[in-house]
């Protein structure tokens, strides 16, 4: 299944809208399937947007789990940069002092 | 310009029946800029008038083009639609929240890809969006965010700059610190702190907060540079390090920080099919 970010949020800046898009994700999650998410058309996503989408969705389902089955497609190199740089972090840290 | 006379005289918060500025300066860069509004803004909010005496006519031209007198008059009332100043590459200062933020970003990169039609300007989107996301995370600033950028032909550069008067960033690691019973932590290492990737101080929602590390990686990657500066610290950074120094303004209250996107290693437009995790 295919979805376009521009489709679901007007902006990838705040934690508003990277809970709205959470929200559909985990959805569309509950049929197991992998989800192409077409970045087409939008902005390079800041770092609380994807605290609220795709850092909340790894809590719940694992990290694995959420790589193999969510797919950022059509993006840019900045927007690849920014993912790569979340993801990263995620795998390094921890939120504790 | 002494920046140190008015921050003390915004941190001492007395109500001085006139304040007069005498402008010298040749050059002011966009973190110049801000720093003299906020203190032109909080004063017309405690006293009403603030007299600016600006010493090089091809400087008093500079401000007004870009807008400083009109955005500082009193009962200025700021358009919600947003004019870029083209005779001077910029971005006009604006008040911005997160009500605005979107639309501010928007126009910024349509404004500055009109001048680069090939190059990929999401790290403006990434930088912008991150500076003024933690304005609102965690400095509590009693005048939202301002922001200001424009182009430099001549070193090929576009900065931007952000700012507020809310807490610094040492004083809110300290805080969040003291909070969990961990050690207090000196200002320089307070911000060092706040740079180490997927360190916060805000915990909802998720780990929101990984914004210093990721500007500090952008501007890296496109081997630029910013400077920050928050409470009594300096920091550079640069392609290959932070150097951390003693704030030159006395009384500096709340966090200024401009960063220079060197505008011929920002990536091309270029579309990738999928993303390889495997990194």
């Amino acid at each position: 299944m295919k979805i376009k970010l521009t489709d679901i949020v007007s902006d990838t800046y705040t934690n508003s809208s990277g809970y709205t898009l959470k929200m559909v994700l985990k959805d569309l999650l509950r049929q197991k399937e992998p989800i192409e998410l077409s970045f087409k058309g939008a902005s390079a996503p800041s770092s609380s947007f994807l605290n609220s989408s795709f850092g909340t969705l790894i809590d719940d389902m694992g990290l694995n789990n959420f790589l193999d089955l969510v797919k950022p497609v059509e993006v840019t190199r900045t927007q690849a940069q920014m993912l790569k740089h979340y993801i990263q972090a995620y795998k390094n840290g921890t939120t504790s002092v | 310009m002494d920046y140190g006379k008015l921050f003390h005289i915004i941190y001492k918060g007395g109500q001085l029946n006139s304040v007069t500025i005498h402008l010298y300066n040749e050059f002011l860069s966009p973190s110049d800029i801000l720093l003299l509004t906020q203190f032109i803004i909080v004063q017309l909010q405690r006293i009403g008038k603030v007299n600016l005496k600006v010493q090089e006519p091809r400087v008093k031209d500079y401000l007004r083009a870009i807008g400083l007198f009109e955005f500082c008059s009193t009962n200025y009332f700021e358009s919600n639609e947003i004019k870029e100043i083209s005779s001077h590459n910029a971005m006009p200062i604006r008040r911005v929240n997160r009500n605005t933020m979107n639309y501010y970003i928007l126009k910024t990169q349509a404004f500055f890809q009109a001048f680069f039609k090939d190059k990929d300007l999401g790290m403006l989107d990434v930088t912008l969006s991150e500076l003024i996301n933690n304005v609102y995370d965690h400095s509590k600033s009693p005048i939202d965010s301002f922001v200001f950028s424009q182009f430099y032909p001549h070193l090929n550069e576009i900065k931007i700059a952000v700012s507020d008067l809310g807490n610094g960033i040492p004083r809110t690691v300290n805080s969040f610190l003291n909070n969990r019973g961990f050690a207090q932590l000196s200002q320089k290492e307070a911000v060092k702190w706040a740079l180490k990737l997927n360190r916060t101080t805000e915990s909802l929602p998720h780990n929101a907060g990984r914004g210093l590390d990721t500007i500090c990686s952008f501007v890296r990657a496109n081997k630029g540079s910013w400077i920050l500066l928050s409470d009594q610290v300096k920091m550079h950074g640069t392609k290959k390090q932070n150097i951390f120094s003693q704030n030159p303004i006395d009384y500096f209250i709340g966090t200024v920080i401009e960063i220079s996107i060197k505008v011929a290693n920002l990536e091309n437009q270029e579309i990738i099919d999928e993303i390889d995790w495997r990194f």
